[in-house]
């Protein structure tokens, strides 16, 4: 058998299945004539609507709000809950892992809160630490980087983006050193990394999952990033050099986790778990965050924020759980090695 | 004109149901083609080929799904022409990436495949792809079968390139282990 063998073979795939995969269909320019022209017909109604209502002489009965320039649903919730939900300690083959539960809501607010129209807070959970790194800006092109590693056909150097990623190991080589480690440890496969020469963070997003988004801020001091950092990281440090800190391959970790519970509409619709490590080695703060991806099957939050397309559910976050363990073994195997 | 139309032309040997069906099909038909063979001329005569192919096919069959059935024949042709042409060494396009892909899932090549071995390989795939979750499917079978680009995929299912990198890259992996698990070759490390 040969690929040409492999390619020819997918003849036999189903119908149903080559019949679905059409449905989709891509944006085409009529569409897009379609959306143009039904926008423009929108601002004509708009435009004929406003001449009635200001050659009327009484005022509206009804005042209509101006529409958000920011479609994000999570504008005009101000409140993000803190629900007590403990997770116990997770006994492993290389040590305790000691779970501690966020009960700053203060503190875990203002470090999850984005402004976005009126400046009105939402919370961005997944992705603070790269949204922060990308958004700072650069001198020179070449002082930002972005590497995408993925696996391609076993070998690291075969990456799309190698040499990038070589620039990347004399900026940040601890940084590099970890993906390595992460690469050879089949842990996930693909890894979209940032480095912003400016204030010499790097920034590692990752899917261990479709489940699961993670990522991973690395830099001497990360809360010169952004003072959304200052009141989460000294909860992260206040751990270390305490019984509830967690020490994993001979290194010490601090884990935090903070159970989310969010509204929208006045409706709950999600509950997750987020998880935070946060350690330092080599004279770096590392501040890694795991969080599920997904909503739970029966709560909505997908249909909210994402196209219909996209919607994706989960049966429970405990699969995100096990594989932030996974990660945490993993990390602390990778330490072992280091300190022998 | 409505498939079960088009099929009745075929049926009836009317010699408009190639005609409905270039008008209805073609161009979905020469994407098909094009997208393995990159080369206009090439494409076109393929599709040539698949309305003499499905001329001669209905009857006796009579396909539930027309447009699937079409692609199919055009693919097969596609694939029949472009390895004729791959002997003269005229590749390129996004097929030889998506070939490039494929090999990953094969740990061991070999050149004889019995007509046994294929329908047993057809099958063991609609297998594994019935197994997949549906959006994994999707995206596996508009790279592998259709051989569209990761930007065209991403745009279809409003994906990140990046995203659907990572879908392809598992369902390529897990692609691997099912044909190794049917006994199709053996693990090499």
């Amino acid at each position: 058998m040969n690929r040409n063998d492999l390619f020819k073979s997918l003849n036999e795939i189903d119908d149903n299945i080559l019949e679905r995969s059409e449905r989709v269909k891509k944006i085409s320019t009529n569409n897009l004539w379609i959306k143009i022209t039904a926008a423009a017909a929108v601002m004509c109604i708009i435009f004929i609507g406003s001449i009635i209502i200001l050659t009327q002489d009484k005022e509206p009965d009804v005042i209509i709000p101006a529409p958000q320039s920011n479609s994000y649903p999570y504008n005009d919730n101000e409140v993000l809950d803190y629900i007590e939900k403990p997770i116990n300690d997770k006994e492993t083959e290389l040590g305790t892992i000691k779970f501690n539960a966020i009960t700053d809501i203060e503190a875990y607010r203002k470090y999850n809160t984005f402004y976005g129209f009126n400046n009105k807070p939402y919370y961005s959970t997944r992705k603070s630490g790269i949204d922060i790194l990308t958004s700072i800006p650069v001198e020179h092109e070449d002082d930002f980087i972005n590497v995408s590693v993925f696996e391609k056909d076993g070998s690291f150097a075969n990456c799309p983006g190698y040499n990038d990623f070589l620039k990347l190991k004399e900026y940040s080589p601890f940084c590099a050193d970890l993906i390595l480690h992460l690469f050879e440890k089949d842990l996930t496969d693909f890894y979209n990394i940032f480095y912003n020469k400016k204030n010499g963070t790097c920034g590692i997003l990752f899917n261990p999952d479709s489940n699961c988004i993670a990522t991973a801020v690395i830099g001497e001091n990360i809360s010169l990033l952004d003072s959304r950092y200052d009141s989460i990281i000294p909860i992260f440090k206040s751990t270390l050099g305490t019984n509830d800190s967690s020490f994993l391959g001979g290194q010490e970790f601090s884990i935090h986790y903070f159970y989310q519970n969010r509204l929208f509409h006045e409706s709950k619709t999600e509950e997750a778990y987020q998880y935070y490590v946060y350690f330092e080695h080599d004279e770096l703060e590392v501040l890694l965050q795991f969080s599920s991806n997904w909503s739970l099957i029966d709560q909505n939050v997908s249909a909210l924020h994402n196209p219909p397309l996209t919607l994706h559910y989960v049966k429970s976050q405990e699969g995100c759980l096990d594989m932030f363990i996974d990660y945490i073994n993993t990390l602390a195997s990778i330490f072992t090695e280091i300190n022998q | 004109m409505e498939d079960s139309k088009i099929i009745d032309l075929f049926w009836n040997k009317d010699e408009n149901a190639i005609k409905e069906t270039s008008f209805k099909y073609g161009a979905y038909c020469f994407t098909v083609a094009n997208n393995i063979l990159n080369n206009k001329e090439d494409s076109d005569e393929c599709v040539n080929d698949t309305w003499l192919k499905v001329w001669n096919s209905i009857p006796p069959l009579r396909p539930a799904r027309l447009k699937i059935y079409l692609a199919k024949i055009t693919r097969n042709i596609s694939i029949n022409r472009y390895n004729a042409r791959s002997a003269k060494k005229r590749g390129g396009g996004e097929i030889t990436i998506v070939l490039d892909e494929l090999s990953q899932c094969i740990s061991c090549e070999t050149d004889i495949v019995s007509e046994y071995e294929e329908k047993e390989l057809g099958e063991s795939i609609r297998s594994f792809v019935r197994t997949l979750p549906e959006r994994d499917a999707d995206v596996f079978v508009r790279r592998y079968f259709f051989t569209e680009s990761v930007a065209e995929i991403s745009e279809r299912y409003k994906l990140t390139e990046n995203n659907v990198t990572v879908i392809l890259s598992r369902t390529r992996k897990k692609l691997k282990n099912h044909l190794i698990k049917e006994g199709f070759f053996n693990e090499q490390k």
